[in-house]
């Protein structure tokens, strides 16, 4: 005899409340997952000041449209698109930022003076890589920094970006290598 | 993929749990041949760990700071409006001033109904065709909690029949009314089926109407006072 295993998502519940337009509900849905919703949009944004703004109007444009969401059972995707989007959104006006983070990546990668590992005390060796962690391309910064604040499993990510795994896993291989390549003689 | 990417693969597994026991296997192995790969593994440690501290503490300063920003719902459409979590809204004070209002005018309703005096009405008794049939297997009115078809004409009981047409209190049908004149905050009236077996061997269905009446004269808050019934 086998037995059919049906995964239960234990916020769907939630999600039909949301939808009737409970707004308790809506809080509760909040707090469940305003750490993920703040890393994917720290993961594009990469700028800390602004992660608060781009979160409330994610929520905000969430329960304003949850209405419009044809597979309830898709929400963490749909979550995760309206998250990207309004990063990627404010982004655009930090574009000149992203740049200096760029030319600072060039900088670190071919630098090769051991020298100065010695010499950065523990806040600057924090920003710097802060910045590494910056300069990493969107599609390899994503699911890295998802995988490191939620300490979540390949399949999840994968799940909430709508990825195959084997990409999940490979953009964290290539995350790792490249800070690897920027941080190896810093840390 | 060459050995050392297939290596950087398995310690990247290994560094996010996912590695299976014969993946562990294979890099175990590689790691005692090549002292290259030992230091492979042990930067991605470091630098893992280094971005495991990085990244938790600027999203939880990020989040303490943002009790002071709670999400705010934009006021559209009849279900949105208003704040979820964080800080109470500019105008918190309306809905204790409103709930107020609304206590007020229920006592004032309360006070001045004209059943005031007789809050619970007298019961309707009602012959239902379930009645008919006290033979039916496993027939319990009371626990069934089936519908009577009351759709049938009601006629009344022979031997509680009012007399001359004298209207009775519910005491006599053996229904205690319960004071409602305090707290008087709200009331509400319902129907409810009783079943009541005869001298005749009959059960016979009494429909009561009852009056429950909500107040907040208990210390733990809201109370609800009911008939006792029969």
């Amino acid at each position: 005899m086998t037995l059919a295993v049906r995964e239960v998502d234990p916020d769907q519940p939630v999600v039909e409340a949301v939808l009737q337009g409970d707004r308790y509900a809506f809080g509760e849905l909040v707090s469940r997952h305003s750490d993920w919703v703040r890393a994917v949009v720290f993961g594009v944004l990469g700028d800390q000041d602004r992660i608060d703004d781009v979160v409330q109007q994610v929520w905000t444009t969430f329960w304003e449209q949850v209405a419009k969401l044809r597979d309830p059972t898709r929400w963490r995707p749909w979550l995760y698109r309206l998250a990207r989007n309004a990063a990627v959104d404010a982004g655009r006006e930090v574009t000149r930022d992203r740049k200096a983070a760029t030319v600072l990546r060039e900088r670190v990668a071919s630098s090769n003076n051991g020298q100065m590992a010695d010499a950065v005390d523990g806040l600057e060796r924090r920003r710097m890589v802060r910045r590494a962690i910056d300069a990493l391309p969107d599609i390899y910064r994503e699911p890295f920094v998802l995988r490191h604040v939620q300490d979540w499993s390949y399949r999840e990510i994968a799940d909430v970006m709508d990825l195959p795994v084997d990409t999940v896993e490979t953009r964290l291989v290539r995350a790792r290598r490249q800070l690897r390549e920027m941080l190896r003689d810093r840390i | 993929m060459s050995e050392m990417e297939n290596i950087e693969r398995l310690i990247s597994r290994k560094l996010d749990g996912e590695l299976t026991a014969d993946e562990q296997l294979v890099l175990d192995r590689a790691l005692v041949r090549n002292p290259e790969y030992r230091d492979l593994f042990a930067d991605y440690e470091r630098i893992d760990a280094e971005c495991g501290d990085v990244l938790g503490s600027i999203l939880v300063t990020s989040k303490r700071s943002n009790h002071r920003h709670p999400i705010r719902v934009a006021a559209s459409g009849a279900t949105n409006g208003g704040t979820v979590g964080g800080k109470m809204p500019r105008l918190w004070w309306v809905l204790p001033v409103a709930a107020a209002a609304c206590i007020a005018v229920f006592g004032m309703i309360g006070l001045h109904s004209s059943d005031s005096d007789n809050p619970i009405e007298e019961p309707s008794i009602v012959k239902s065709s379930l009645a008919d049939d006290p033979a039916t297997p496993g027939y319990s009115p009371i626990r069934r909690r089936q519908k009577p078809d009351l759709t049938s004409r009601p006629e009344y009981v022979e031997h509680i029949r009012p007399r001359n047409n004298e209207r009775r209190s519910p005491i006599d049908y053996g229904i205690i009314p319960v004071s409602t004149q305090a707290p008087r905050l709200e009331r509400h009236r319902d129907t409810g089926i009783i079943g009541i077996p005869g001298e005749d061997g009959k059960i016979y269905l009494i429909e009561v109407q009852r009056t429950r009446t909500y107040g907040q004269s208990q210390p733990h808050g809201r109370r609800m006072i009911r008939n006792r019934g029969l």
